[in-house]
């Protein structure tokens, strides 16, 4: 097997084991309403953990136990979401809101569904009911869209160009920020590397010249989490950059029990802490693996 | 300019080897990307899901 | 000979070449030498400048005198180039002194002087692009109005790995190390090397951030003319 297939199927396995013997520590304490005092507490990484389930289980190039695992971590974050019923109260209340239906998406595109939401999403959509976002935040919205079903006369490729990375910038004019919505801009535009012929040819030039200096800057600074998401991009581009050297420094990160360091610090020894802090770092791991052995193995070509 | 061409002593290796250090000058050894703030607010809002904060309904 | 006598040479050294660029005139090496209290710690300052030396006679064209010609032969006779380079720091060593030697044959009508070896041994598998790149940057008294020679070849045969490098440097904001290789971008524009980024902007925005040190306002200063040129 290549080399390459190997660590990014290992460095999938492990995440994912740590995701699920780790899924507890990022439920709800209580019921759940629709205004969530602290979005970003338990919500977004239930959201993420969805998002990672959903791609393994979408590739389908994991392991059986894998398989499994990733079934079941998007059902427990389904159940904690009562399953989907948060997501339409929050809707029904927060019009404008935009994760209902992004979270979703995850969901639903792993099969789990909520009738009664995806009318409400309909309506909203007909209706363009949506917050203001910047240009990444608008394609990710769009994906979301294009993922669940409801059309629109969305254009992902006249909103790429609006996004940072859709005008090819001298390669120097890049914050650690501006990084992050680089790569989502991608992960949006070729919906998690489902459809890399989406990036433009500029766009995927510009990209292969310049993401092995932007991993080399960020891994030298050891931003472990963010040399994962260029490593995510390199997935989706419509040749896949994913280079044996690259991938042995990051699989090397990963601790014994699958845990990935989001960064340099210390890792906390506390249970909830430690998954807090890394679980985000883990779902960026579990995605960098699955899309990179899928392409490899010949998916999405 | 004449005591320039009389003669010169030839320096040692170890002079050689200092010169060459000067001109091999290496690359900073501390790099200083750009990274996040440590108590910048918005670090854990980054990431696969970028939500704008729930709106707080005013308490009747 | 005392290093940072040596460096303070040079760095003087080398405000004069930058004087004498923006006034037109050339820079007076053999006053140089006259003011420097250790004359072999300012020769070896000559050498450490190196090819820099000559950048008023490459850029406004201007003839060199014997005297000047005299400072730079002298500064090889009390420190003979190393024949067979063995360290990294003696390739570079090597190869620094062969552009030196080689504009100065070139304008004083003197033999050319040989080769050291294969580039490849000073600059390393160009698949290592961080690690070239550095390499490249060291040999910046190289990339000067009219280069040609095995270095300026290979550097010139890979753009996207040095364009990948000054990213790389100017990123880490190491701003000396970046300066020199903008250097050898805008000589690559110069003659006419496809580049993935725009070198006038990178020439704006290294500019913007180099400090003071005159060697690299040198490499700066050398870029700006090759860019003017094209």
């Amino acid at each position: 097997m290549n080399t390459v297939v190997h660590t990014a199927h290992n460095v999938t396995a492990r995440a994912l084991g740590w995701l699920h013997a780790n899924r507890d520590l990022g439920a709800f304490d209580d019921d759940a309403t629709a205004d969530l005092n602290d979005p970003d507490g338990v919500y977004k990484p239930l959201c993420e953990l969805a998002l990672a389930s959903s791609l393994v289980l979408r590739e389908g190039v994991a392991g059986t136990a894998e398989l499994r695992a990733a079934r079941e971590l998007l059902e427990f974050s389904w159940r904690q979401l009562r399953r989907g019923d948060l997501l339409y109260e929050r809707q029904l209340r927060h019009v404008l809101l935009t994760d209902p239906l992004e979270t979703y998406a995850h969901h639903a595109r792993g099969g789990l569904r909520h009738e009664a939401l995806e009318q409400l999403l309909a309506q909203d959509s007909a209706t363009d009911s949506m917050t203001e976002v910047v240009p990444n935040r608008r394609l990710a919205v769009a994906n979301a869209h294009r993922v669940v079903g409801l059309p629109r006369d969305d254009d992902p490729q006249d909103m790429l160009r609006q996004t940072w990375l859709g005008r090819t910038p001298q390669p120097w004019a890049l914050d650690w920020y501006t990084a992050y919505h680089m790569t989502h801009a991608v992960f949006h535009v070729t919906d998690w590397g489902a459809l890399p012929g989406e990036l433009p040819p500029d766009v995927a030039e510009y990209l292969r010249n310049w993401l092995p200096a932007w991993f080399e800057v960020w891994a030298e600074a050891g931003q472990w989490d963010l040399i994962g998401e260029l490593l995510i991009v390199g997935a989706c581009l419509p040749e896949p950059w994913c280079e044996p050297a690259r991938w042995e420094l990051f699989a090397g990160l990963q601790h014994a029990d699958g845990l990935v360091p989001r960064d340099t610090e210390p890792v906390d020894d506390e249970p909830l802490r430690r998954f807090h802090d890394h679980q985000h770092t883990a779902v960026v791991a579990a995605i960098a693996g699955t899309l990179t052995t899928s392409r490899l193995l010949g998916g999405s070509t | 300019m004449t005591v320039h061409t009389s003669a010169r002593p030839v320096l040692a290796p170890a002079d050689l080897a200092a010169l060459s250090t000067l001109v091999a000058e290496p690359e900073s050894a501390v790099a200083d990307p750009p990274l996040p703030e440590p108590n910048a607010a918005g670090v854990l809002l980054l990431g696969l899901l970028l939500s704008p904060s729930t709106p707080k309904e005013p308490r009747k | 000979m005392d290093a940072s006598t040596c460096a303070r040479g040079a760095a003087d050294l080398a405000g004069r070449v930058l004087g004498a660029l923006r006034d037109g005139s050339a820079a007076d090496l053999a006053d140089f030498l006259d003011s420097c209290v250790d004359a072999t710690a300012g020769l070896a300052a000559v050498r450490l400048v190196g090819a820099d030396v000559f950048l008023p006679h490459l850029v406004l064209d201007r003839p060199l005198g014997t005297r000047d010609a005299d400072v730079v032969v002298a500064s090889f006779e009390i420190l003979p180039s190393v024949t067979a380079p063995a360290t990294a720091e003696q390739r570079v060593m090597a190869w620094h002194d062969w552009s030196t030697a080689r504009l100065l044959a070139g304008l004083t009508g003197a033999v050319p002087v040989a080769t050291p070896e294969d580039p490849a041994a000073v600059l390393g598998p160009v698949e290592q692009w961080a690690r070239w790149s550095v390499a490249v940057a060291q040999l910046s008294s190289s990339a000067h109005p009219g280069a040609t020679g095995p270095v300026v070849d290979a550097v010139a045969a890979q753009p996207l790995a040095l364009c990948r490098g000054v990213v790389r440097s100017v990123l880490r904001r190491d701003f000396a190390t970046a300066s020199r290789l903008t250097r050898w971008i805008c000589l690559l524009h110069a003659t006419g090397v496809g580049l993935p980024l725009d070198p006038v902007l990178l020439l704006a925005h290294v500019e913007s951030r180099a400090g003071a040190e005159p060697r690299r306002l040198l490499d700066l200063a050398a870029a700006r003319h090759l860019v003017r040129s094209t």
